[in-house]
């Protein structure tokens, strides 16, 4: 057996002589390698959780995911019942958030509608990011006049405000939750789509591809063997950037009466609800708006942190 | 303008049928020139022809923009070429089918240039180098089997199995990219630059490991590089481009011991410690290569020769015997 022995050389080009004239390089480069070797998969988790922006997301996110799927338990008032008696309460013992214009107990509604919110932004990029790179990666390998079409359609709507043209889409399929996640996702289509083309076209013409070819692999076994495996760490990090604008498109449209229909509750709705009031009853949209907030944030913190780790220097060894 | 035309034998002296033969071969590429509409080429393989013996190695050498590697990934058809006959064991590849075309691709090989970039970064050594065999539908348990047999083979062990690509140096990195043409057990391997990115102290180690598996598998190698001292240790024979041309074509020993193109003389002075057979004097080239694009009117190499007469310009000079198995493309080759 004859290994090499010039970790130096590898990384700092072919002229470089033998280890002994950059003992502190080739010194670096063994403790990196090492490093990568012994790292497990729990480690890896470890270390990313010793990244401050994510760890700080996660907690965000867990704490209001854990509550609003916890409903049940934090609360027995139904979200949706009204009592006369009760109407614009100021926070209280017995409604920790208030209540609305009908006497519905906010805390309960921020919690039940916290679940569509968070759900329906969830199946938004979702969906939008497996259409999406579908698309992307068809365009992007097999390219040619039908890649060129794609790509170009997905220019046209990627000029379009995207929220506007959500809210034509809502409008032409009609009101509702269900078709305002196919609106949004529609939106995102293309955002994923022109993502994961460019870069499909920059890993197709990698050396590794053409080896695979010269190996005798098809289209298809290329594409899920070595472009969606090296595309897959950007659509994470670009899922988790668009989960919080999915979020905020929602609430939008529950807010302007396209998304949820009354009387069920959701983040947007609330603040539909309580915004005539704002002056009266803080509280109405000050609750659903802190939590919607919070949660944006909380993505976008993991987002920042995914990106950071995910950086294919780093997890080339997954 | 064939090395391997009909009235004269090939310049090797091996017996029996070639296992490549490429004839008049054309690989242009599509440049736009400026202007609406104008549209050149750049041509890259330019009316090449020559054939491989079964076990032999063809050097293949140039500057960078010859069309070197063009010519090695025209034989695999990674690139289409214009015109042109390539026969590989009998059967045209340009002709062959796409399923045809993948079980040809499984007999002829390919090692790439960068070593590193011809790894993908996610996939485990133990997955890299058993790629095709997944691909050709072998078995999990005798593709084990074989990749154990194969980093062994290349002067590895099975302990870097589990490891990805990264975490290896050059040249262990080349190891690995040997190992992957090996595994389908290939009867020719086109190397494209395989050691020009390594040490030089791991070069003479990766062309010793190619020299064995050579003799071990009876390997055919179309070896490309532009190191003239790798490719004199290598080689049976050596072809010389320029600009798309096959300028100068003979055994190896011939070729370094007696080169009868300018050109190719010029590259034997550059050889740094060249031996008491060469010259001592460094003949510098003035210029550049002209653009492939506009190739100089004759001889393409007479805008950059000490020996340059009217005749080059007016007359391009074919490639002809100029001594037995030598072949030399100069109007003063005698």
């Amino acid at each position: 057996m004859s290994v090499d022995i010039e970790p130096a050389a590898a990384t700092q080009g072919a002229a470089m002589p033998a280890a002994p004239a950059a003992p502190a390089a080739a010194a670096a480069v063994a403790a990196r390698e090492d490093i990568g070797r012994k790292m497990t998969r729990l480690a890896k988790i470890r270390r990313a959780l010793g990244h401050r922006s994510l760890a700080i997301g996660l907690v965000i996110c867990a704490v209001l995911v854990a509550m609003c799927a916890a409903a049940p338990l934090l609360t027995s008032i139904d979200p949706n019942a009204q009592d006369p008696w009760a109407t614009f309460q100021s926070p209280n013992a017995e409604h920790i958030m208030g209540t609305d214009a009908f006497g519905r107990d906010i805390f309960s509604r921020v919690l039940y509608g916290g679940r569509t919110t968070m759900v329906a932004s969830l199946s938004v990029v979702l969906l939008g990011s497996f259409v999406g790179t579908i698309v992307g990666l068809v365009a992007g390998y097999f390219g040619g006049a039908l890649g060129f079409v794609v790509m170009r359609f997905v220019d046209l709507l990627l000029a379009f405000p995207g929220i506007l043209l959500a809210l034509a889409i809502t409008a032409i399929l009609g009101p509702g939750l269900t078709n305002g996640i196919f609106a949004i996702a529609a939106i995102l289509v293309p955002v994923y789509a022109r993502l994961v083309e460019g870069a499909t076209v920059e890993i197709r013409g990698r050396p590794y591809v053409e080896a695979a070819v010269t190996l005798g692999a098809g289209p298809f076994f290329i594409i899920a063997r070595h472009i969606l495996p090296n595309v897959q760490s950007s659509v994470i990090v670009m899922t988790t950037t668009w989960l919080g604008i999915a979020a905020l498109w929602i609430t939008a449209l529950g807010f302007i009466g396209l998304g949820v229909q009354p009387p069920n509750p959701e983040w947007g709705a609330i603040l539909n609800d309580g915004q005539m009031y704002i002056t009266l009853a803080w509280w109405i949209t000050v609750f659903p708006g802190l939590m919607l907030s919070l949660f944006v944030v909380g993505v976008n913190l993991i987002g920042d942190g995914l990106r950071d780790e995910l950086d294919p220097t780093l997890t080339r060894a997954i | 303008m064939s090395v391997a035309d009909e009235t004269t034998a090939p310049a090797g002296e091996a017996a029996g049928a070639p296992l490549l033969e490429v004839r008049n071969l054309k690989t242009y590429f599509p440049v736009r020139a400026g202007g609406l509409g104008q549209s050149k080429w750049l041509k890259a393989v330019d009316d090449v022809s020559l054939s491989v013996e079964p076990g032999q190695t063809i050097g293949i050498v140039g500057e960078s923009g010859c069309g070197k590697s063009t010519l090695g990934r025209s034989i695999l058809r990674l690139v289409a070429p214009q015109s042109g006959e390539i026969v590989f064991d009998g059967e045209d590849v340009l002709a062959a089918a796409p399923a045809r075309l993948t079980a040809l691709r499984r007999h002829m090989q390919m090692i790439f240039q960068d070593p590193l970039g011809c790894l993908d970064p996610r996939m485990s050594v133990e997955a890299i180098i058993g790629e095709g065999l997944l691909i050709h539908g072998v078995p999990r348990a005798q593709r084990r089997e074989r990749v154990r047999e194969l980093i062994e083979v290349v002067g590895l062990n099975a302990a870097h199995l589990d490891r990805y690509p990264h975490e290896f140096s050059g040249g262990q990195r080349q190891r690995i990219g040997i190992a992957r043409a090996l595994a389908l057990r290939p009867k020719l391997i086109v190397a494209d630059e395989p050691v020009s990115a390594l040490d030089v102290s791991v070069q003479s180690q990766v062309l010793n490991l190619l020299r064995d598996v050579q003799q071990e598998f009876g390997l055919t190698y179309v070896f490309i590089a532009h190191d003239l001292a790798v490719v004199e240790y290598i080689s049976d024979r050596v072809a010389v481009m320029y600009l798309g041309k096959i300028v100068e074509f003979a055994r190896s020993a011939d070729l370094f011991a007696d080169p009868r193109m300018p050109y190719t003389e010029a590259l034997l002075s550059a050889i740094p410690g060249g031996g008491p057979a060469r010259k001592a004097k460094r003949i510098i080239l003035k210029g550049d290569v002209p653009s492939p694009v506009d190739p100089p009117s004759g001889c393409a190499f007479r805008t950059r020769c000490w020996k340059a007469q009217a005749v080059c310009a007016a007359e391009r000079p074919v490639l002809r015997e100029v001594r037995p198995h030598h072949h030399a493309a100069c109007h003063f080759a005698d």
